[in-house]
């Protein structure tokens, strides 16, 4: 019973403290920052977008302009990592994904990706370019499909009707599967964080997670990795091109 | 005795004649400025010592130069002879006005004479006057070019030294601008004839852009007085040189070889054959001199600090230009031109680059120069022209184009504008718009897009339950199925209801049917009655087994009892009774006992169903 009111209480301030600067305040802030950005005042225009960011709404739109105004201070990694996370909201923006690779042609590592299979490389952009919202979108209408087959199906004296029907079950029922388990992995790939920009200038991928172990290279600021996996402030980094190595924790930052 | 008195004075009068030595001069009293004359100091007799007045305001070319001259002569077999000496100068009349020429003295068998002073007046000629003695100079000039030997030359010392042979070079500016033309002019100054000269080796001046002036040009020749001697002057060449470094710079020595024309002098013999000793019968002999001019040493200046858009001309220069149209058609071509024109480095211009409208397609200027390598120097034009070609329509502007030069005589940097000039470019044809190749859009310079305007704001935690909606869609979804299907379902139920009701009431409505008949039978209308057992029946049967009224018949019926599966005796009994209707009705025979059994029939039958 105590355990109970304690949660509730912890509900209510959670919510309270999130209500707190409303949302058309939060709105009225990002007009705000724009007119700063179109003032070319890009340092109070990108703290401006941070503090509503900060008191928990987003919006790709916001994270996209927030991204050109760090671009403009010459602050890459911060404009690659606001691009990025934009993207990651809505990957439809054209006008970010052209200006995250600008960002990129003005960051120093040039990694060369590994050669996939294309199914492989498929899979990854159904997983990381289709948000899961879209997946749900996909999986609801075939799911209706699945069952409206199934109910001409069960109702129809038809036979022919009938058998259209089984066709439709059964293709719709396995796309449905399929746009499930994509939908699941986009989550997941999304609530992870597992891809992570490098922060700093430049920094020392370590062999293994301890400060004395032999360095394997060198990466700058700005370039794109993927955390594997985590370990008391230690992060187990991949790179496009396949190489991995450990990384502390300060020195990314989860997209 | 008388012989030998007449003999001592033959002696006397001669030793007269001896006594009377003097020193005639020739000379003539007045001439032209530039004139060359000929001043002779006469002696009757063998002279020594001899001692030339000095020719102040006049320039002397040779002299002395010594001849004598013995004549004998036999006068009725008496032998006289004379001897006298010659004493003769060439000079130039360089100034005009009265000049006074100094006594000349000689020793004449140890006694001093002196000749008389005299006065000589140089004038100046009028300019007609003076073209056409240049012109006859020129006319001589030209033949002594030729080195013939007939020509009137005055006869030149033999020696060939430094001070009669030799080559100069000389530069009109020391301390020009960078990039600033100068003349170099190398010469050989000769007081001998020269019969031919090569080029040994051409300069190669480091630091200089250096232009032939003199190439297929003829060889200029005039006097000049260096030191006060008077030369025969050949201009070998002339250059531009424009320094393209700042500092000291060396313009390097020309080699020269010359071929100079020696006349041998014989000594004289006093023979017969000194009779011979004339400038016609005298051979020329060609000597081979190598010269080398000095060499010179150029300051050339830096210049100031240049405006951004300097084309990198010096000199004095004029810029005309513009588009050769106002109004054209799209992917029509115009031209735009732009001459500069002047005296200076035109070849070491920058190629200029006006600002064309981006729409509009510019191919590479085609460069005309037109220069002339004349004495002072190069001058002349370059043009540049552009072909446009307007790939859109509408009004252009072709921006001014400004011509920044140096000019070394204002120091200063200048500029010359070529007027803005706008271009209307009207529809063009659409067969020339398929000629042009399409193009890739230029990229003038890549930067990122702009921001977007903010349009929905989410809560963090909006827009990441995409679980939790898909569970609920899902759960929607087969909420819906399952209300759908259950309404189907309910549908087809009420449909095979409606034939149980129908099933239901099949005999109540024929029983209340056979009342009715039952009542027409009390009455004894028999029409109405077999009309009403009929309905009772065929109603029944349509009811019972759901037949539509329209498809009732007797196959229908047949049908439907098959499909039943009613024994054959039933369907006999059915079938019977419809038969018995039928023919009642159509055919009525005695009334009352058989309608009385059809109704018993009927009513069976409708009990049995």
């Amino acid at each position: 019973m105590k355990k109970d009111l304690i949660l509730l209480l912890s509900l209510l301030l959670g919510t309270m403290a999130l209500a707190t600067p409303s949302k058309a305040d939060c709105e009225r802030a990002a007009k705000k920052g724009d007119s700063l950005y179109a003032a070319a005042n890009y340092e109070d225009a990108a703290a401006t977008y941070e503090n509503i960011l900060a008191s928990g709404y987003v919006s790709a739109d916001l994270y996209y302009n927030l991204a050109g105004a760090y671009y403009r201070q010459d602050r890459i990694p911060q404009a690659i990592l606001n691009y990025e996370r934009a993207l990651q909201l809505k990957p439809g923006i054209k006008d970010a994904s052209d200006n995250l690779s600008l960002a990129y042609s003005k960051t120093q590592d040039r990694i060369t990706p590994l050669p996939k299979l294309f199914i492989v490389r498929w899979h990854h952009s159904l997983v990381t370019k289709v948000t899961p919202a879209t997946w749900n979108v996909i999986c609801q209408l075939l799911l209706f499909l699945l069952l409206a087959s199934l109910l001409v199906m069960l109702l129809s004296r038809s036979v022919s009707l009938r058998k259209g029907a089984l066709a439709t079950l059964f293709a719709s029922g396995a796309l449905f599967i399929v746009a499930s388990l994509l939908l699941f992995q986009s989550y997941n790939h999304r609530s992870a964080h597992r891809d992570a920009i490098v922060m700093q200038s430049s920094v020392i991928v370590k062999a293994s997670p301890e400060e004395r172990s032999t360095d394997k290279f060198l990466l700058h600021a700005g370039t794109k990795v993927e955390v594997d996996e985590s370990l008391s402030g230690w992060n187990k980094v991949i790179l496009a091109d396949g190489n991995t190595g450990w990384l502390s924790s300060q020195s990314i930052e989860r997209i | 005795m008388f012989k030998k008195i007449f003999f001592i004075f033959l002696l006397l009068g001669s030793l007269d004649y001896v006594t009377a030595q003097e020193i005639t001069v020739q000379a003539p009293s007045q001439v032209y400025v530039g004139d060359n004359f000929y001043v002779r100091f006469t002696v009757n007799a063998q002279a020594t010592e001899f001692q030339g007045p000095s020719f102040k305001g006049f320039s002397l070319r040779s002299g002395p130069n010594t001849s004598s001259q013995t004549s004998m002569s036999f006068v009725n077999g008496q032998m006289s002879s004379s001897v006298s000496t010659t004493f003769s100068y060439t000079l130039t009349a360089d100034v005009q006005g009265t000049f006074t020429v100094g006594p000349a003295s000689c020793n004449v068998e140890g006694k001093k004479i002196n000749s008389k002073s005299f006065s000589i007046k140089v004038e100046k000629l009028s300019q007609a006057q003076q073209q056409q003695r240049q012109q006859q100079q020129a006319q001589q000039q030209q033949r002594r070019q030729t080195f013939d030997p007939w020509s009137q030359q005055p006869r030149e010392p033999a020696k060939i030294d430094a001070t009669t042979l030799f080559a100069r070079a000389s530069v009109d500016k020391s301390t020009p601008y960078q990039g600033e033309q100068i003349i170099v002019t190398y010469k050989i100054y000769t007081q001998v004839p020269i019969s031919q000269f090569a080029i040994d080796k051409l300069p190669g001046n480091k630091g200089f852009w250096s232009e032939d002036l003199s190439a297929g040009k003829q060889i200029k020749q005039y006097e000049e007085t260096v030191n006060g001697r008077r030369y025969q002057v050949a201009e070998i060449r002339r250059g531009a040189l424009f320094a393209q470094q700042s500092g000291a710079l060396a313009i390097e020595p020309l080699d020269l070889n010359v071929l100079a024309m020696v006349q041998s002098q014989r000594r004289r013999t006093g023979s017969i054959w000194d009779l011979f000793d004339d400038p016609f019968f005298n051979s020329a002999q060609a000597v081979e001199r190598p010269l080398r001019t000095n060499r010179l040493t150029i300051n050339a200046r830096a210049l100031p600090t240049a405006p951004e858009n300097f084309s990198g001309a010096v000199g004095s220069f004029s810029v005309k230009g513009g588009a050769n149209l106002g109004t054209v058609k799209a992917n029509e071509a115009l031209s735009y031109r732009l001459t500069i024109s002047g005296h200076g480095n035109l070849m070491l211009i920058n190629p200029p680059t006006p600002d064309f409208p981006s729409s509009f397609e510019v191919y590479d200027p085609q460069i005309d120069d037109k220069l002339t390598h004349g004495d002072g120097g190069i001058s002349g034009t370059r043009t540049y022209e552009w072909i446009l070609i307007p790939r859109s329509q509408g009004e252009f502007t072709i921006p001014a184009y400004n011509f920044v030069y140096f000019n070394p005589t204002t120091a200063q940097y200048q500029t010359l504008t070529i007027e803005e000039q706008k271009v209307k470019v009207e529809a063009g044809s659409n067969a020339s718009t398929n000629f042009s190749s399409g193009q890739e859009v230029q990229h003038l310079a890549t930067d990122i897009a702009y921001i977007h305007p903010l349009n929905r704001l989410e809560t963090q935690s909006g827009s990441i339950n995409a679980p939790l909606r898909y569970v609920i869609g899902t759960l929607v979804n087969l909420l819906f199925f399952i209300v759908c299907y259950l309404l189907a379902r309910k549908r087809l139920a009420d449909k095979q209801d409606i034939a149980g009701v129908r099933l239901r009431r099949a005999t109540r409505l024929a029983r209340r049917r056979l009342k009715k008949a039952a009542a027409f039978l009390g009455t004894g209308d028999s029409n109405r009655f077999y009309e009403e057992i009929y309905r009772a029946i065929w109603g029944c049967l349509a009811d019972k087994y759901n037949i539509e009224l329209s498809q009732l018949n007797r196959d229908t019926v047949i049908g439907c009892l098959e499909e039943k599966q009613v024994s054959d005796a039933q369907q006999q009994r059915i079938l019977k009774v419809l038969q018995d209707v039928d023919m009642a009705r159509f055919a009525p025979g005695d009334a009352s006992s058989q309608k009385q059994t059809i109704y018993n029939e009927a009513l069976t039958m409708i009990a049995e169903l």
